[in-house]
């Protein structure tokens, strides 16, 4: 049985018990009162009974209508009590004392009409003895009479003081059955629903080896029982949705690893080969020379060119892969130094240019000084090298904030670029322009947009052919480290 | 000129011990250094193990004379032992402790910059790719280590 039908079976219980309870009280107080009135109209007839005894001794003396009269009445109040005693209860035990009552009652009726006409004064010399005989026999009557009355009234009374006790003795097992019938059905459901509580809330609470909950040992075909199969169902798919994340993340370390080795190797085994070309080119040009002509010697030189164009690259793509992989420490950075410090570290790259730069105050910020410094270093540069050829080429550094974010943009008056293509801004060795107008590896922005997002943060870029360009990042104000 | 073998007989003084898998490198090293008059006293082993050999008078290198080189240029990326490990060797040895140790390496990892420099390197130099500059770093390297620096006379008997 379930929890849900015992505890409804035990809220009814009560209310059943109440409503049998309240029958047998009724009928048994019922039954208790019929027993004392019959007890009562014994003694009731008794006392008529006597009255009329009294009667009967004064009947011959007197003669008086009166006394006559009063014994008829007597008699009737008699016969009436012996009716209400017949219409009470049917109780077969009894039918044989009132058939016995009624008839002697007939006979005290006969015998008292006889006594009352024998004592008519006209018949009174008829014969005296007859009299004395009536008189006698009436007597014996109404004393057998009062017997059987004063009998009925002793045993009504014991029967209903014994069926009063009962009574009061049956009410009290049915309450007492009833609370302890409660108490047999509540006490186990009640230390089931505790124990069952108890184990589903540990089991929910405690984490088992590796911090999953561990198997719910509570057996039962009731709902707790159903509840803790749901749970441990649940908790061996909670075990199979782990153990599968375990597998990926393991794959994803694996994955990491490989890329860490691959990057290991790019960064070592990859330019040995290039040094080699590039060498031994050297070599060729050095101790060859007078040996080859103009065309020749250009040849080498456009080897020795792409041997260090793929250089750059590969720096290229391991400055990205340390992009993806930096560690972040957030620090708050003051950006008006940083930038300085960035762009006097840029003065290489716009030697003989005339560059005017104007940079508003910036705010500071909490991000990876590291890695936001690769950023700025990667917009200014850019927006040096595009403006190349402007005069005066100018390159402005600006910042705004809103509720959530730093937005810090750079913009120039350099080449600008065509913005059907800005959605390859950012994508990886992906270029807008020429190798022969603007150098590079198309690296740079996505190195920048890494380092962005790594602060969730964005990057974007704005422009027009020839009419210069802006690019930006925001930086969250308060970043989710 | 491909495969000439730098290699000086092993009873002469050595000043530097190239220790470079890659014969490639290792010829432009030592040309480089030829430039300047530097290879004469050179010891070229391709492998880890081979270094230790030298340095530790063992295998072919049971008969060497007792006086260390005045610098080992070490490779990272090495057959049988790494150069991570040579260079651990080399300072756990107290013969070998003062040894002046320069990692000559393709790597740009920062890992290794810490690794090495943890066990105590005396200097680490990226190879150049572009032909010019590696030249220019390992004549620079050789004149700087073998005629500049000065060495304790552990190393260099007076």
């Amino acid at each position: 049985m379930g929890i849900k039908a015992k505890l409804r079976m035990i809220g009814w219980l009560p209310l059943i018990m109440a409503v049998v309870f309240g029958l047998t009280f009724y009928r048994g107080q019922d039954h208790l009162n019929d027993l004392r009135d019959r007890s009562m109209l014994a003694d009731e007839m008794h006392g008529e009974l006597e009255q009329l005894r009294a009667v009967s001794q004064r009947i011959r003396a007197t003669r008086a209508n009166r006394i006559r009269k009063e014994g008829y009445a007597r008699l009737e109040a008699l016969d009436a009590g012996r009716l209400a005693l017949d219409s009470g209860l049917a109780d077969p035990a009894l039918s044989e004392t009132l058939d016995d009552i009624g008839r002697r009652l007939v006979q005290t009726r006969v015998h008292y009409m006889t006594l009352d006409g024998l004592s008519v004064p006209s018949l009174r010399r008829v014969d005296l003895p007859q009299v004395d005989e009536v008189e006698l026999r009436l007597r014996h009557e109404i004393d057998a009479l009062a017997r059987l009355l004063r009998d009925l009234h002793l045993s009504s009374h014991a029967t209903a003081v014994a069926y009063g006790d009962a009574l009061l003795r049956m009410e009290f097992w049915l309450i007492a059955g009833t609370a302890l019938l409660v108490l047999l059905l509540t006490y186990p459901t009640l230390n089931r629903i505790g124990t069952a509580l108890h184990a589903l809330g540990q089991g929910t609470r405690e984490a088992g080896p590796e911090g999953l909950p561990p198997e719910l040992s509570l057996s039962g075909r009731d709902e707790f029982g159903q509840l803790a199969h749901d749970f441990n169902q649940m908790a061996r798919r909670l075990a199979a949705a782990e153990e599968a994340r375990e597998q990926r993340a393991q794959e994803l370390e694996t994955a990491v690893k490989d890329l860490e080795n691959f990057s290991y190797s790019v960064s070592h085994d990859l330019r040995a080969p290039l040094r080699a070309i590039d060498g031994f080119i050297g070599i060729l040009r050095e101790d060859y020379a007078p040996r080859l002509d103009a065309e020749g010697l250009r040849l080498f030189g456009v080897v020795s060119a792409n041997a260090k164009k793929m250089e750059r690259l590969i720096d290229d793509i391991l400055a990205l892969s340390r992009a993806g992989r930096l560690e972040m420490e957030w620090v708050g950075v003051d950006m008006n130094r940083l930038v300085d410090e960035v762009w006097d570290n840029l003065s290489e790259h716009r030697q003989g240019r005339a560059i005017q730069f104007e940079h508003a105050d910036l705010p500071t910020s909490i991000c990876d000084p590291r890695a936001i410094r690769q950023v700025w270093q990667n917009l200014l540069d850019n927006a040096i090298k595009f403006t190349r050829g402007r005069d005066p080429a100018l390159i402005e550094v600006k910042a705004e904030r809103n509720a959530t974010m730093i937005r810090y943009t750079v913009r120039d008056n350099g080449a600008g670029f065509d913005p059907a293509y800005s959605n390859k801004l950012f994508g990886l060795f992906l270029r807008l322009h020429g190798m022969d107008e603007f150098e590079g590896t198309g690296v740079g922005l996505a190195i920048a947009q890494r380092f962005v997002q790594k602060h969730h943060g964005e990057v974007w870029g704005t422009g027009a052919v020839n009419a210069g360009a802006t690019f930006g990042f925001s930086l969250p104000i308060q970043p989710a480290t | 000129m491909v495969t000439r073998d730098p290699v000086v007989t092993t009873t002469s003084m050595v000043d530097i011990l190239l220790v470079e898998d890659n014969p490639n490198d290792a010829e432009l090293a030592i040309r480089a250094l030829r430039k300047h008059n530097l290879a004469n006293r050179l010891e070229w082993v391709k492998d880890g193990a081979a270094a230790l050999d030298f340095l530790f008078h063992r295998g072919d290198y049971a008969e060497r004379s007792d006086t260390l080189p005045r610098v080992m240029l070490l490779d990272l990326r090495l057959p049988k032992l790494d150069g991570i490990e040579v260079l651990r060797a080399v300072r756990d040895h107290p013969e070998t402790r003062e040894l002046p140790v320069v990692v000559l390496t393709s790597s740009r990892e920062e890992q290794d910059l810490i690794a090495t420099y943890q066990l105590g390197v005396n200097s680490f130099v990226a190879k150049p790719v572009a032909f010019d500059e590696f030249a220019r770093t390992v004549a620079d390297l050789g004149m700087y280590w073998v005629l500049v620096n000065r060495v304790p006379p552990e190393i260099r008997p007076a």
